[in-house]
């Protein structure tokens, strides 16, 4: 009898979620990710493969009082590991040095949250992949299909009980996969066991760094310039960071993907043209305002031909 | 054919039978012609699912894997055999039994046992080659002297690569942080700096 009740309870359930899961939309599978991803607890393998270079990355995600916990650590090569702690985050190098790369509160984006749907939709369209299976899960397929040119493809494959992507990949208009994040193992954790995020690297204490040693805050733009062209969508993220001697920096964002561009004074013109280092791409241009010789730098994972697009747009004031 | 008889052929299509099973499962094959029926259409099966139909499905190859087994050097397959033994003996076996497969559709003679082990071990010889990361993980050389500017050194094209390494560093650092929900865009950093260190 009690057997009987089981089963019809659990019949039922499946068909209420059933009817309450009625397809949701392409967008609405990506706002649920935007929504529920950082919040789960979760341990995986996951192999990251940019151009013809692949690693593999062990990692563990969840949240502690509010707070998401991260450790990433690689697994092919040299030893390195990555240890988040709310917004601190740390990079632990194979010499065992840590470098605190971030500090509580000192988040270039003013914690200003990214990847927002309201200002995706302004250059992608979102389209349903399907059902799939990854890492021996059930997951739901979102491609963003931009609405111009200038930029790539993107799509995930969510987790269909977590939300979280288990497949990333980054896809050029020529259909040539330039970046792919995809979990080989992934399993969902039920609470958070503080040992799991402690660093794996022998003797490592990770403490608040003091501020001069995190990368630090340069003065506001040391040079002022403008972008005249900017592909639809993108947005400066007022980001003020640190940027290496005498360079001005920007970062750009239309809710997926990024570019930064730099603009210094130099002396000499030691190069020029465009490379790819696997998703990302440089462009690098020289100009000449008042008499001096300016570098401007793009990187970003955008093609080729608008990251020089928009080198050839910045006018200095 | 029983449900056991099966399974057994399932797992010898998969290389995964013990060597004491698959003895008894190619006796009890001479005797029941419906197994080797069976393993014929598992055979097809697979091929036309892999999208080649071979011309030799039909063929009955099970006479010349017995005789192969036979010649094979005894194993040990006593109650004291270490685990991780077991395991490598096991695949040594399920590997011979699919070279000898191979030998069969192509008519060429059954080797002895020895000589299909020798080119096993050749086979399965695993060679350990500890890459030079910094090789594979460097971005290649971007910095480059443009066609036309004189005067350029070596020291000077080097800063000139360093500088746009640390402005790809910095570049996934900060997609790794904007994005906020997880540090993956992390694993891009390593990427770059790895050329850093050589």
């Amino acid at each position: 009898m009690l057997r009987w009740i089981v089963s019809v309870c659990v019949l039922l359930s499946v068909l209420s979620t059933q009817a309450e899961e009625a397809s949701p939309t392409a967008q609405a599978l990506y706002e649920q990710m935007l929504e529920r991803a950082p919040m789960a607890m979760y341990e995986g393998i996951f192999v990251h493969q940019a151009g013809n270079q692949t690693q593999s990355v062990e990692i563990v995600h969840g949240t502690h009082e509010g707070a998401i916990w991260e450790r990433l650590l690689h697994l092919d090569g040299m030893v390195r590991e990555v240890i988040r702690r709310g917004e601190a985050l740390y990079c632990i190098n194979p010499d065992h040095t840590v470098e605190q790369v971030q500090q509580q509160g000192s988040s270039p984006f003013a914690n200003k949250e990214l990847g927002s749907t309201r200002q995706l939709s302004k250059a992608y369209e979102f389209r349903s992949l399907g059902k799939q299976r990854i890492a021996g899960r059930l997951v739901n397929g979102v491609q963003l299909v931009p609405k111009d040119a200038s930029r790539h493809f993107y799509q995930l494959w969510l987790d269909n009980e977590t939300t979280v992507p288990l497949r990333t990949e980054l896809v050029s208009r020529q259909g040539q996969v330039l970046e792919r994040y995809q979990f080989s193992y992934f399993m969902p954790k039920a609470k958070f066991e503080a040992e799991r995020y402690e660093p794996r690297t022998k003797g490592i204490e990770l403490t608040q760094a003091h501020e001069a040693e995190v990368l630090k805050t340069t003065e506001q733009d040391v040079l002022e310039w403008r972008l005249n062209w900017i592909p639809a969508g993108f947005e400066d993220e007022a980001a003020t960071g640190y940027a290496p001697k005498m360079s001005a920096r920007r970062i750009y964002s239309d809710g997926i993907v990024m570019f930064s561009v730099y603009v210094e004074e130099v002396e000499k013109v030691l190069d020029e043209g465009t490379a790819q280092a696997g998703p990302t791409v440089l462009a690098v241009q020289h100009k000449q305002w008042h008499g001096q010789t300016h570098r401007i730098t793009v990187v970003g994972e955008i093609p080729a031909a608008t990251a020089q697009r928009i080198a050839e747009s910045v006018e200095l004031l | 054919m029983s449900e056991k008889q099966s399974e057994s052929l399932s797992a010898l299509m998969d290389g995964e039978l013990d060597e004491l099973t698959m003895r008894r499962l190619l006796n009890e094959m001479d005797n029941d012609p419906t197994i080797k029926a069976q393993w014929a259409r598992m055979h097809l099966m697979r091929d036309a699912i892999k999208g080649d139909v071979s011309p030799f499905a039909h063929m009955d190859i099970s006479q010349g894997v017995s005789m192969a087994l036979e010649s094979e050097p005894a194993m040990h397959t006593s109650a004291t055999q270490k685990p991780w033994l077991k395991a490598v003996t096991g695949l040594s076996v399920a590997a011979s039994v699919a070279f000898a497969v191979v030998v069969g559709a192509r008519f060429n003679p059954l080797m002895d046992g020895s000589s299909v082990d020798a080119q096993l071990a050749d086979k399965t010889k695993v060679e350990i080659v500890t890459p030079d990361v910094s090789k594979f993980r460097s971005p290649s050389m971007i910095a480059q002297a443009p066609n036309g500017i004189e005067n350029v050194d070596e020291k000077e094209l080097q800063q000139a690569q360093e500088r746009l390494n640390s402005y790809l560093k910095q570049h996934a650092q900060d997609s790794a942080i904007g994005q906020g929900r997880t540090a993956m865009p992390f694993a891009r950093v390593v990427n770059f700096e790895t050329s850093k260190e050589k």
